[in-house]
């Protein structure tokens, strides 16, 4: 158990390096910061300065060997935009986007295993069917269309929950989170909603194939002649089975909602991390887009992680030696 | 997906559990096919209305009214028409006009063929890849197991819109980057869902007897753990492809897909989605009740199929 | 770091407002479309860096709404002689800290602006013609340039002066609100990166008295999430509102929609630079021998070729005003025989013919998706007039400016659109960046990316540079706008508008220079 964290743990120091890697190769193919941010009114003189501070002058090569020289002492560079310390930005925002992602997977799971279980068991209900009519509606509507008229009905015409920011924020551990008030909560609400859309759609529909094929299975018939209560096949037996693509696609989704809520962010003005790497991006902030991808590289293996022992304890089949 | 059976594992498999395919030859196994999946009248008409839509993007140059790539024919001062309106030419556009004044059925017609082949094409493909990775890593092991999964990792943690930049930036625009850039942002999602399922399948009794019955590798990995593991890939890939559809919008939104005077079924929905609040619907409406309906046409069916397919299903 | 505590009563007001109820009136809610990034006034020039340091910060001179200078912390200026330049001081002006305001401030302020080299926009641009300030008494300062710099007011103009006493503070003092200090209507209370700015009234401030006690900025990039807030009443104000949005807010009743045409142009460049410029080609898609670009007459065809009425009408729903150069009017330097290239394809497709064109050619277009609104719909307006106009369109090539301004930097397209904002006085810098013969050693046409070249043109321009008679200057400038656009150095698309939208009868200076103060927005009982 020890040496596979260990090896799994050298293993994503390798993934940060190929990625860093990938991210100075990525940055230098597209473009220049330099040229996009510039202003037009500057002279040549101050553009070649800026080039030089910032080491655009120099060889690829060696701009990676300075910055890989700097990261080992823990300095990963300053923000082009921001001035500030790439990681400390990253920190600033990652709460924000841990809420939002912790409650859009909290609705997905609570909203889509137990829709999806009812929708497996009676598939031949109308029920089912309207369940599984609206799974294909959640998951085929762009998100930014359900945002924005989730917008026009819940907050223009009812006036029922903002839209807009965060609200009142309460700090614990030196971040702000906004579950703890309730007008941080109903700001939370329809964004969350927004984002887990989709997650609720795919749990749902896992969840369904999953409970279709298990129920037929010898040893659900088995507990059946036993005489087992039907509640307990299913929330033994069955909910067991199914459970290992679910939590695969949660853990993975988990990542991805973090990583790419920009759409979600953009439209209800959430200052989280997804929007800040689009902006970076766009603008080729290299050390903010270095800092982002380690700090996404670090929540993957670790959700990874955690999803792999969670295999384990799901299914016993499942050994943690096959992960040599 | 079932094939015939082999019988030696046959019978393992008959002691544990009816896993195995119906016994028959090529023939009736077809038609067996084709009786339980007509059983579904829904899924008989998914087919049809799925078939219909293909045939139509298909043939789109002869059903279309306009040509809306050819800027010719389009004109800024039909621009955004309302359903049913005339253009100055004289022209009745039935669905209204977007803003730069293109038909929007035809549009929706042109922009299907674009749709189906980036979206249906490229996730169709990143399954295949992907779960072809991910079967070879769970069953594999090891180092294999190790680089191929931390490959996954690296690309999952990756921006698709760096991914779809850094295509645009070394290769240039085109059709084929962005089915390219969706392949590679998408392969990853299937081999870890793959190679979880393979994972749990690859310890069961019945591989475990097949491999002391030295059958070769590759017939144990795609005739015994494949078939166990579709469920949950045609779950996901059902869904991804209306999600590539949708995320071929997004690029193309942005200018790192498809052109924007050739727009796919997602980019004039995006186009239109600015005139919404304006009340101008129709430029987004009428193109997402198109994407809509390809949707769930392509669900249906595929749910029954996987149904049908399903070795272990009741019937 | 955050100050979490005085939100609890903006939130409370969002959440009155969401229910209908009015804020009150001397609390104002802006919904703006650009992030703050830093709260140093002196790290970057761009938005994100100043459009809140103007209401914090003061500037030696303000801009008014017609782009004109007026006194700011400076009464005066005058040259001594083509190099040195006296400027008398504003008496009796306070910092937020209690602080008075003198000359050191100012010497502090130019030298920190010149020494921030680690940004990719350094403010730098604006001090780059100093040589040396000296501090003369408390109240006046001597300034000696580099070379004669008629402009400099409208140079060190744009630099935000903070107190001297800050010494080395870092970005992080001023982020942390620290060293946010300056002598400007409103106080630094709170930055929430992302999120939102607060500031509050400035008592002591030594201009008209500020009209709103707290203000908070609250930034939301999506036009459309904009808008709803607007509507739903969760922000008083916003800016950059979608064209396509104004029609329905003019017909509430509750809101008001304030507009007026801004700087900010939209040109197309043509590549005058390659003999076989890479995205033309003949009419069969085969790549062309020589540049037809090369050709004014094949340039004022394309232009004649265009309806810039109907794009403004069209595309941008009448939030644009056609552009016939590239000043504004108003401007210094804005030229009276240069209204916009009538819509007349006969004639274009007469000087193609002449050209040696008569059955056209082949182009592709190029455009940025992400800088301004509805660019990459206009684009596709333009190829359509130019495919009526006997031009074959290959394509429209619309691309993230992340890749597509190092694409244009380096000159790899034919023709593509740009888009610039010069709210100076006068065009003696436009040109000067955007027209003269690129001359990367002098600093002459950084950002001629066409690379139109015209000796006279350069000639003229470059007096205009040095001539500290205004209207002696205006002349050379129109003369030279004259040259380039009767030559069609570039094609001049359309002015954008630049558009507010308020509810609860707040009004707001609508303004050419696209700027979002808070000093221009005013409670509806101030009329």
């Amino acid at each position: 158990m020890i040496t596979w964290l260990i090896r799994r743990l050298f293993q994503a120091a390798l993934v940060l390096l190929s990625m860093t890697v990938l991210v100075f190769i990525g940055v230098n193919v597209i473009g220049n910061p330099v040229d996009i941010m510039i202003s037009p009114e500057a002279t040549q003189d101050v553009r070649q300065r800026a080039i030089e501070a910032l080491g655009f002058d120099q060889p690829l090569w060696r701009q990676y060997l300075t910055f890989m020289g700097n990261a080992l002492q823990g300095d990963i560079g300053n923000s082009y935009v921001y001035n500030q310390p790439a990681f400390d930005i990253i920190l600033q925002r990652l709460p924000a986007t841990l809420e939002l992602a912790l409650v859009a997977l909290f609705l997905s799971v609570v909203i889509g295993i137990p829709l999806g279980l009812y929708a497996g068991l009676y598939p031949d209900n109308l029920l089912s069917k309207a369940i599984m009519a609206f799974s294909i509606l959640g998951f085929s509507l762009p998100t930014f269309w359900v945002g924005l008229m989730m917008i026009m009905v819940f907050t223009v015409m009812l006036g029922w929950l903002p839209s807009i920011g965060r609200g009142e924020t309460v700090e614990v551990l030196g971040m702000r989170w906004s579950f703890l008030t309730w007008d941080g909560i109903q700001h939370l609400i329809l964004p969350a909603l927004n984002l887990s859309l989709y997650k609720i759609s795919m749990v749902m529909r896992l969840t369904r194939a999953g409970v279709r094929e298990t129920i037929s299975k010898d040893f659900v018939k088995f507990a059946r002649a036993k005489g087992l209560s039907p509640r307990r096949i299913i929330l033994v037996h069955v909910l067991k089975n199914i459970m290992i693509p679910v939590v695969t696609v949660i853990g993975l989704g988990f990542g991805g909602t973090i990583a790419f809520a920009v759409v979600t962010e953009s439209v209800f003005a959430w200052p989280g991390m997804g929007k800040l790497i689009i902006d970076s991006i766009n603008v080729l902030d290299r050390p903010m887009i270095v800092a982002y991808l380690m700090m996404i590289v670090i929540i993957f293996v670790t959700i990874n992680l955690i999803v792999d022992l969670i295999y384990t304890t799901l299914d016993p089949r499942v050994r943690l030696e096959t992960q040599e | 997906m079932t094939g015939i059976t082999d019988p030696q594992s046959d019978a393992l498999a008959r002691s544990r559990a009816q896993w195995a395919a119906p016994q028959a030859d090529d023939g009736s196994l077809l038609r067996d096919f084709l009786r339980q999946f007509t059983r579904s009248g829904l899924a008989v008409g998914a087919l049809v209305v799925f078939t219909s839509i293909v045939l139509a993007a298909v043939f789109a140059p002869v059903l279309a009214p306009q040509n809306p790539y050819d800027l010719m024919q389009l004109d800024i001062m039909d621009g955004r028409l309302s359903p049913g309106s005339q253009g100055y030419t004289g022209t009745t556009f039935w669905l209204g006009t977007d803003d730069q004044g293109r038909d929007l059925l035809s549009g929706i017609l042109y922009g299907l063929r674009i749709s189906l082949l980036v979206g249906a094409g490229s996730a169709l493909i990143a399954a295949v890849v992907g779960t072809a990775v991910g079967l070879v890593a769970a069953y594999a092991g090891g180092r294999t197991e190790t680089l191929l999964m931390r490959l996954v990792d690296l690309q999952l943690s990756f921006p698709t819109i760096l991914t779809a930049l850094m295509i645009l930036a070394v290769l240039g625009k085109g059709i084929f980057n962005v089915m390219l850039a969706l392949i590679i942002v998408e392969w990853a999602i299937y081999a870890r869902t793959a190679r979880a399922s393979a994972m749990s399948e690859r310890r069961r009794e019945y591989v475990e007897a097949a491999e002391s019955l030295a059958l070769p590798r590759w017939r144990i990995v795609f005739r015994h753990i494949l078939p166990n593991c579709m469920p949950a890939l045609i779950v996901i890939a059902t869904i991804q492809i209306a999600s590539a559809i949708a995320f071929e919008a997004t690029l193309s939104f942005l200018g790192l897909g498809v052109p924007i005077t050739e727009p796919s079924l997602g980019l004039l929905i995006s186009n239109g989605y600015r005139y919404m609040l304006a009340g101008d619907y129709w430029t987004s409406f009428f193109p997402g009740v198109a994407l809509l309906i390809t949707i769930v046409s392509i669900n249906l069916v595929g749910d029954h199929l996987r149904d049908v397919l399903n070795p272990r299903m009741e019937r | 770091m955050f100050r979490t505590k005085l939100w609890s009563a903006t939130a409370l007001t969002v959440a009155a407002a969401v229910g209908g109820v009015q804020a009150s009136a001397s609390d104002l809610v802006f919904g703006r479309s650009t992030p703050q990034s830093v709260l140093d006034p002196h790290y970057t020039v761009q938005p994100t860096g100043v459009a809140i340091a103007t209401d914090i910060y003061d500037r030696l001179v303000r801009f008014g709404l017609d782009l004109q200078l007026e006194p700011g912390l400076a009464l005066s200026w005058k040259p001594l002689d083509e190099m040195t330049w006296e400027i008398k001081l504003r008496p009796e002006v306070v910092f937020h800290d209690g602080s008075t305001f003198d000359a050191a401030d100012v010497a502090y302020s130019l030298e920190r602006a010149s020494s921030m080299p680690e940004s990719p926009s350094p403010m730098s641009v604006n001090v780059a013609a100093v040589e040396r300030v000296e501090v003369i008494d408390d109240l006046t300062l001597k300034i000696v340039t580099k070379e004669p710099t008629p402009l400099l007011m409208n140079q060190i103009g744009h630099v935000f002066i903070t107190p001297s006493e800050l010494g080395d503070a870092t970005t992080a003092d001023f982020n942390s609100g620290a060293a946010a200090i300056g002598t400007g209507p409103y106080k630094f209370v709170s930055w929430i990166p992302n999120e939102n700015v607060e500031v509050e009234a400035f008592r002591d401030y030594w201009g008209p008295a500020p009209e709103w006690d707290r203000v908070r900025m609250q930034f939301i990039t999506d036009p459309a999430a904009r808008t709803a807030a607007l509507l739903s009443g969760q922000v008083d104000v916003i800016d950059a509102v979608p064209p396509a949005d104004v029609p329905m807010l003019k017909a509430n009743a509750d809101l008001t929609v304030f507009s007026a045409p801004s700087v900010r142009l939209l040109y197309m460049h043509l590549d005058l630079a390659n003999d076989n410029s890479p995205w033309i080609t003949d009419t069969e898609g085969n790549p062309l021998e020589v540049n037809p670009l090369k050709d004014p007459k094949v340039r004022k065809a394309l232009s004649l070729m265009l309806n810039r009425q109907a794009i403004a009408d069209r595309i941008m729903d009448g939030l644009a005003a056609p552009a016939g150069q590239v000043a504004a009017p108003g401007q210094g330097g804005f030229s009276d025989n240069m209204p916009p290239d009538p819509y007349d394809v006969d004639q274009a497709r007469a000087l193609l013919a002449e050209a040696g064109y008569p059955d056209g050619f082949g182009m592709t277009l190029h455009c940025a998706t992400d800088r301004d609104v509805n660019t990459a719909e206009s684009a596709q307006a333009i190829a359509q007039m130019w495919a009526r106009g006997g031009i074959k369109i290959n394509a429209v090539d619309c691309q993230p400016y992340s890749v597509y301004s190092s694409a244009a930097t380096k000159g790899e397209f034919s023709a593509f659109i740009w888009g610039r904002n010069d709210s100076s006085p006068d065009t003696s810098l436009n040109l000067r960046n955007g027209y003269m013969t690129y001359d990367a050693d002098r600093g002459f046409g950084s950002y001629n990316r066409g690379r139109y070249s015209n000796q006279e043109f350069d000639a003229l321009v470059a007096a205009a540079l040095q001539e500290f008679d205004q209207e002696t200057r205006y002349q050379l400038l129109r003369d030279a706008t004259d040259i380039m656009i009767g030559e069609h150095g570039v094609i001049p698309l359309y002015f954008l508008n630049a558009t507010w939208a308020t509810r609860g009868g707040i009004t707001f200076d609508a303004n050419m220079a696209v700027n979002s103060m808070i000093q221009y927005v005013h409670p509806a009982d101030a009329m």
